[in-house]
Formats: structure tokens, sequence, C-alpha cells
């Protein structure tokens, strides 16, 4: 079990997502943000109770959906709206807009739009961090379509046979885009796979935050003192399409209502009520504080400065 | 009085076209109603409220613009509705 003050302070941060979120939603249908964009509705728990208890130092790599882990990890706002819009003011030099979100500062390795791109970049941190002896560790997320990847395999195998600080969080919300995972994944839970690569394999239901929380501890806990990777697979139904503006003529509507149906943010709300808390005064403090951070980050990009195509060359290389 | 747009969906970023209103003129709508199908690139996508209000068109079937154009506005009140028709 988790605290009431761990429970409230993590719902706290779900909603701040989800407001972000919602908000990114809406303003991408003004048509001026280019590119696409995946939001993180309905994962909240995931990037919350896996990001909330890293170190600042500790690093992470994420997906194309990667507004969530960003914000979790403490990401600042008005640099990632700036970014989402290919700004200069955005934490890329607007280069990389939403699925290239990256901030080192934070630990934040990048967002990456390569299915599975992610998860080399994170094991070969997590070997940084242990040649190094530096005490940080590295935590992968990617989806359910990018377990059927073969880097996945490569990286799983490295990590165990090295012993690696790292974290493997695989976000299950049962579809590659249109492909359903019980089509497509030979196995009902992917995490029964780690037995392959003599690690711990772990399911969890991420619309139950404490659940949550509680494997995210023990996994972060054991890449800490030294024992190894842990692969978590997080199993949530998807509440939106794979991407804003995804008619979803591929699946049943009825699908999409249940998933709303289980939200975690609406099950969390009804533990803390059910705890006596005012979840009415968390709620409105919450809004009050995101609505005018993001009403400023929205004005400050759409003002920005495009980057100069003098500069087309610039940051191509990192060093 | 909230606008509401034919968004952009997808990387899509030209024109697109009003297919048709689902909702009359002059009702009350509720958030997730789905309140107009528009096309994109030869796709046909059903766009819900994002806001409850009375619904005002502004806009009608086969109306085509560029993405994120205003065809309608959700208003609180039926002075607000009658006042915006009576500007037309």
């Amino acid at each position: 079990m988790i605290s009431i003050k761990t429970l409230e302070q993590s719902f706290r941060e779900m909603l701040r997502i989800r407001l972000f979120e919602e908000r990114v939603r809406r303003e991408f249908g003004k048509g001026d943000m280019p590119g696409f964009v995946h939001v993180y509705v309905g994962a909240e728990a995931i990037a919350v109770a896996v990001c909330g208890q890293l170190e600042k130092t500790d690093m992470i790599t994420s997906t194309h959906r990667g507004h969530g882990h960003c914000l979790a990890k403490g990401v600042e706002v008005a640099p990632m709206v700036a970014e989402l819009y290919g700004r200069e003011s955005g934490l890329c030099h607007g280069r990389g807009g939403s699925m290239h979100i990256a901030d080192f500062s934070k630990g934040v390795l990048g967002a990456n739009a390569i299915v599975g791109g992610g998860i080399g970049l994170a094991v070969g941190a997590a070997l940084a961090a242990q040649t190094l002896k530096d005490g940080r560790i590295a935590v992968t997320f990617f989806g359910d379509g990018a377990s059927n990847q073969g880097v996945l395999h490569e990286s799983m195998n490295l990590a165990s046979i090295w012993k690696l600080p790292v974290v493997f969080v695989c976000e299950n919300n049962g579809w590659a885009e249109s492909t359903p995972a019980s089509y497509s994944i030979s196995v009902s839970d992917i995490a029964t796979r780690a037995a392959g690569y003599s690690m711990p394999g772990v399911v969890v239901d991420a619309t139950d935050y404490g659940a949550m929380h509680i494997a995210a501890e023990q996994a972060i806990s054991r890449a800490r003192v030294g024992d190894g990777p842990t692969f978590i697979e997080a199993k949530f139904p998807r509440q939106v399409g794979h991407y804003v503006g995804d008619g979803e003529a591929y699946r049943n509507r009825d699908e999409r209502k249940n998933a709303r149906d289980s939200d975690v943010i609406s099950k969390t709300r009804l533990v803390l009520e059910s705890q006596g808390v005012d979840v009415i005064s968390i709620v409105s403090e919450t809004e009050n504080q995101i609505i005018k951070e993001l009403d400023s980050a929205f004005d400050a990009a759409r003002q920005g400065k495009w980057p100069s195509t003098d500069e087309l060359e610039k940051y191509v290389y990192s060093s | 009085m909230l606008e509401v747009i034919m968004p952009k969906q997808g990387m899509y970023e030209g024109d697109v076209t009003l297919i048709r209103w689902l909702i009359p003129d002059g009702t009350d709508v509720l958030v997730g109603d789905v309140l107009f199908t528009m096309e994109n690139e030869k796709v046909e996508i059903d766009i819900e409220a994002e806001d409850a209000g009375i619904l005002v068109q502004s806009q009608e079937d086969g109306f085509v613009a560029a993405v994120g154009t205003v065809i309608g506005y959700l208003v609180t009140t039926r002075a607000e509705y009658d006042q915006i028709k009576a500007k037309k």
C-alpha cells in the first residue's frame, strides 16, 4: 500500500499531464502546430509512478508519445510547447518537435519517432553509468508494438548478462497503431518473455496507481543496488486514437468507451475521496496553476521566432 | 461563446470539407456529442463537441476551408443564440 500523501501528490501530477495533453489536442486542431501529435491520455500513472521515483540525474528514453514522460521527469512546460511549434525557443531549438523532445539537463535523452528507438540508447546509458560508477540508472519506455522489434531482444540480453542498472517499461495499450496486440504478439503477457533473459517480468494494471507505484519502486530499487534489470509490462486500455485525428475506423466505439470507464485519474480520485481527501480543492488548484502556465506557454510559442534557415545544419550533431 | 472549428487531424494541412452537420442548429449539446462529419484527404471523420452549449451553425454542409476554420459556436444562453442569429 502507498500512503495517501503519495497518492495525492501523484494524482496532482497525473492531472497536470492530462490537462497538458487535452490542451495540446485542442490547440493542434487549430492547424498551426506542425506534424503529428500523439497524446499520453490514459497512461499517466506509468510516467508518474516511474519518473516520480527517479533522481533528477537518472536517465530516460521515451517514445513518439512522450509528453507525459517529459513532464513527469521535470521538463518545463514553456520550452516544451515552443518545441511542439518548432520555434527557436524550444528545447531542441525547434528542430525536433513533439516526437523528438530531449532535455539532457533533466535526464531526458529523447522522445523517439522510431518504434523501439529508445531501447538501445537506455541500455547504453545504463552501461555508461555502470562503467562510471556514478549511481545513475536508466529507464526505457516503449509500447507493445516495439516489444516485437529485434532491438528489444539484443538490449534485454545485454542488460541481463552485464546486470545493467536499467528498467524496461512496456506501455501496453493493446494496439500498435491499428494492429491489435491480440493478433501480433505471441503471448498474452509480454512480461513472460523476461524469463528468457533471466530477469524479473512483472505485469501491472496501469489503471491502478498504487500497483504501478509499487512495481516501479521495486524495479528502480533493484537497478539502483546493482541487482540488474527488470521488465515491467504496464497494461491499460487505449482511450484515444493512435494520433490526434485518428478516426479509428478499425476499432469498435464501445471499446473506447469502456477504456474511458477505467480511467486511472477517475479511479484515483474515487480512492482519495473515500479517504476523506478534499479532491475538489486539489483539482481546482492544479487546474488554476497549469492553465495559467499553458496560456502563457501557447501565447509565447505562437509568437516565437522560427529557426533561421542559415542555421539549418546547426545542432545536427551533438557534442 | 466558444468557437467550433474544423480541426487539423493527423498530418494534413490543406483544405477540408464540412460534409454534414449531425446536430441541428439551436440544439443543446454536451461534451462528446458528435457534431459533424468532415472530410480530410478522402477520409470522413466524425468530430465530437469539445465543450457543451447551444449550437450555432455559421457555415452550411459542403463548406470548404482550411483546417482550423470556424464553422459555428457554442453559446450558453438563448439570448446569445438570438443575438448571433440576428447579426446574420
